[in-house]
């Protein structure tokens, strides 16, 4: 039995480590989409800039 | 089993964990297999993110025209970020590694979360007889000193084990039961960048918890402002915490607190156990103790006092010490708070380490027995001094007396307290006491008053406290904390010895539940305070003649020689009462006064009082006693009502010589009802 309970220990412990792993990744992961997204708002708003004073808008 | 990520079949694996018929080699072989697959996983996933991130960042920059110098900007800044996740990957491999080959020590660092909702609906529904008799009362039944109790205590502890074992009480389901009715047994724990986010998360957690109707905005800010008092005495006191052990601890005391505050509301026992008693009370007052102590406190004994404040109560939240009339079970209470710290032992070991554990634990088993030991050196390897932390844990909570850090929340209404006047003179004036009938119409009324409640969620919970726990006692106990207010309590040095200082006023409905129920609830209160002191019990007769003495006399030099009396100090406490006469609220003293003003109650007894000091009486001393009573409830009776208690005070003046006569008399008397007060009563 106790031989179990330390298996099962190991395995939540695991389980915890993953957990928190994962749950990092997925918030860095948004953070990089934030900086991607931001990049292309930027360039888009400049190229539209661009295009208004080629037309003389 | 909460982890999502789909390439790895987990949940197979840990269902299979769950079988206790599994032999440990197949469990064995399934913990190599899951260790592999995560270690992969980890390895893969990082993989993935680091080399998506900047691929698809060029190909979307250069797709709309993006220059050179921009992509290195952009990709710069996506390389920070993926350093990050790459020494995250290696230290997720390297714990797993280390928790796999057993180098390092497995801690469960969350609270137990094991029962299903069908266990725990089996558990509310456990009843009283199954539990049978208080432990706490049996193993304390001849006990009178403070060591005799904490050894009784013990014993009791010990003896839980046969009702944890028979099912009748499961104290390590606190940790599923708080999640399932806090709505969070689906949330996924969040992990947080800094302190600021992680006060965000609380904060907004807790209000979550207010949209849901199981607390308030006021219990929301006072959970909130006792998380951030946490937080800054357990960084104090573990600097070498990381932010997500910090999370932890800080969250799951902010749950723990709005849990016992929804729970308490399924009960009326008489007194407040969510915010107003954790709280407003015993926190409120011991980090007054704690400020008084100054540097002879550390910043660990901080963090054990508080966790004990936290804590010391979470055992009336299980089934059976909810259950209808639940006494004995409710009683037992530290028993099971305790069992649950024990439970959980892997996580408070994690959150505090061992030794702090075993001192929370202990402080909890013990925190009804007041001990008053503020002299002794702290333990410096332990970095805490447990006989302070014990003193000032038991010394809080055996001071929430009072109406302002004790009283339910229902009962704080003055509507619902002019019912507890109804009952309680209905029960005064009727010869067989209040009866079940008359009960259900006053409770009727107080459904009434539980309708109007805006939450549904915390009507219901009143509805269901009325119909299964409140009692006569309930009245006692709620009106016996009007009259008193608890004003200060410090540590100050008495004769070379640290002792407590406790300051009380005496209210003004204080005079007025003396003059109408007695004495024995007008110093309930203060009694109750001083008896856990061990104050000797004459106290109370001479702390109750000289209150009465100040309100009667007019001598200014007199009174203030009989308020300077009104303190009372023994080698362990000072108790300092102030006869301000000080308004609990002047909303609630307007109920008391208007029952004065109505009713003859206090007039009656008042003369009864003077009759059955006499040694002996007769005809004249009588005529003269009662003259004084047609005096002063004139305006109170109508015409109808005077004839009636001047039928009596004949018959009593006539039966002054007879003593059994005479006591018969009396009794009239003492039953007769005003027109204003049965339409008070609501009788006819």
């Amino acid at each position: 039995m106790n031989k179990k309970n330390d298996l099962d220990k190991k395995i939540k412990g695991i389980e915890e480590v993953y957990d928190r792993y994962l749950n990092k990744l997925r918030k860095l992961k948004l953070e990089q989409d934030e900086i991607v997204v931001d990049f292309i708002k930027e360039l888009e708003s400049k190229k539209i800039e661009e295009y208004k004073k080629s037309i003389n808008f | 089993m909460k982890i999502e990520n789909k390439n790895i079949n987990e949940n197979e694996n840990l269902e299979k964990m769950d079988n206790n018929q599994e032999s440990s080699e197949t469990i064995s072989e399934d913990l190599d297999k899951f260790a592999e697959e995560v270690i992969n996983d980890i390895e893969s996933s990082s993989k993935k993110a680091v080399e998506g991130s900047v691929k698809n960042f060029k190909s979307s920059i250069e797709a709309i025209g993006g220059e050179e110098e921009k992509i290195e900007e952009g990709t710069n800044l996506l390389n920070k970020i993926n350093e990050e996740i790459e020494t995250d990957a290696l230290e997720a491999k390297k714990s797993v590694e280390e928790i796999y080959e057993g180098k390092s020590e497995v801690r469960n660092n969350k609270i137990k979360n094991d029962y299903s909702p069908e266990e725990l609906d089996k558990l509310r529904k456990i009843k009283k007889e199954e539990y049978g008799d208080s432990l706490v009362k049996e193993y304390h039944k001849g006990a009178e000193t403070l060591e005799e109790h904490e050894t009784a205590q013990l014993k009791a502890y010990e003896a839980l084990q046969v009702k944890v074992d028979a099912g009748i009480v499961k104290p390590d389901s606190i940790g599923t039961d708080m999640l399932n009715y806090l709505d969070l047994r689906e949330k996924e724990s969040n992990s947080v960048e800094n302190t600021e986010e992680m006060m965000t998360e609380i904060n907004n957690e807790l209000n979550s918890f207010i949209e849901k109707g199981f607390i308030n905005q006021e219990e929301k800010e006072l959970i909130f402002g006792e998380s951030e008092k946490f937080l800054n005495i357990y960084k104090e006191a573990y600097p070498d915490a990381d932010l997500n052990k910090m999370y932890s601890v800080v969250n799951d005391n902010s749950r723990k607190l709005a849990y016992q505050t929804e729970r308490d509301k399924q009960v009326f026992s008489g007194s407040d156990h969510g915010t107003r008693h954790i709280l407003e009370g015993n926190m409120n007052m011991a980090d007054k103790m704690l400020e008084s102590l100054g540097d002879k406190v550390s910043a660990k004994d901080k963090v054990i006092v508080h966790q004990i404040i936290i804590d010391h109560d979470l055992g009336y939240t299980v089934g059976v010490a909810q259950a209808e009339k639940s006494f004995n079970a409710s009683k037992d209470h530290p028993l099971f708070s305790t069992k649950f710290v024990e439970d959980n032992k892997d996580y408070y070991i994690d959150k505090f380490g061992e030794d702090v554990y075993e001192a929370i634990k202990d402080g909890i088993l013990q925190h009804s027995y007041v001990k008053s030991e503020y002299g002794t050196s702290r333990d410096e390897e332990k970095g805490f001094n447990y006989e302070t932390i014990r003193s000032i844990t038991s010394t809080v909570d055996a001071l929430g007396v009072t109406a302002e850090i004790k009283c339910p929340a229902f009962f704080r209404e003055p509507a619902a307290v002019e019912i507890l006047q109804k009952i309680k003179l209905y029960s005064d004036t009727n010869e067989e006491g209040l009866g079940d009938e008359q009960m259900d119409k006053y409770k009727k009324q107080l459904h009434a008053i539980a309708d109007k409640e805006p939450s549904a969620k915390r009507k219901e919970s009143f509805h269901n406290a009325i119909d299964n726990q409140f009692n006569s006692f309930t009245v006692d106990t709620t009106l016996g904390q009007y009259t008193g207010v608890m004003k200060d309590v410090k540590i100050e040095e008495k004769n070379g010895k640290l002792v407590p200082r406790i300051k009380m006023d005496i209210s003004r409905a204080q005079a007025l539940l003396g003059d109408f129920f007695g004495d024995k609830l007008a110093f309930k209160s203060f009694i109750k305070a001083m008896e856990d002191f061990n104050m000797p019990k004459d106290i109370f007769t001479d702390m109750a003649e000289k209150v009465s003495a100040i309100r009667e006399t007019e001598d200014p030099e007199k009174k203030e020689k009989l308020i300077k009396e009104l303190e009372y100090s023994q080698d362990n406490v000072i108790f300092d009462f102030s006869p301000d006469f000080s308004e609990g609220s002047s909303k609630m003293d307007n109920v008391f006064s208007n029952l004065e003003k109505l009713s003859v109650r206090g007039d009656i007894n008042k003369l009864l009082r003077n009759i059955e000091k006499q040694e002996s009486v007769d005809s004249s001393m009588i005529t003269d006693l009662t003259a004084n009573l047609m005096a002063s409830v004139g305006e109170k009776l109508d015409e109808e009502d005077m004839v009636r208690l001047i039928e009596i005070r004949s018959e009593i003046i006539s039966n002054a010589a007879d003593n059994d006569k005479l006591k018969e008399s009396l009794k009239k008397l003492k039953y007769f009802r005003s027109k204003k007060e049965k339409d008070f009563m609501n009788i006819n």
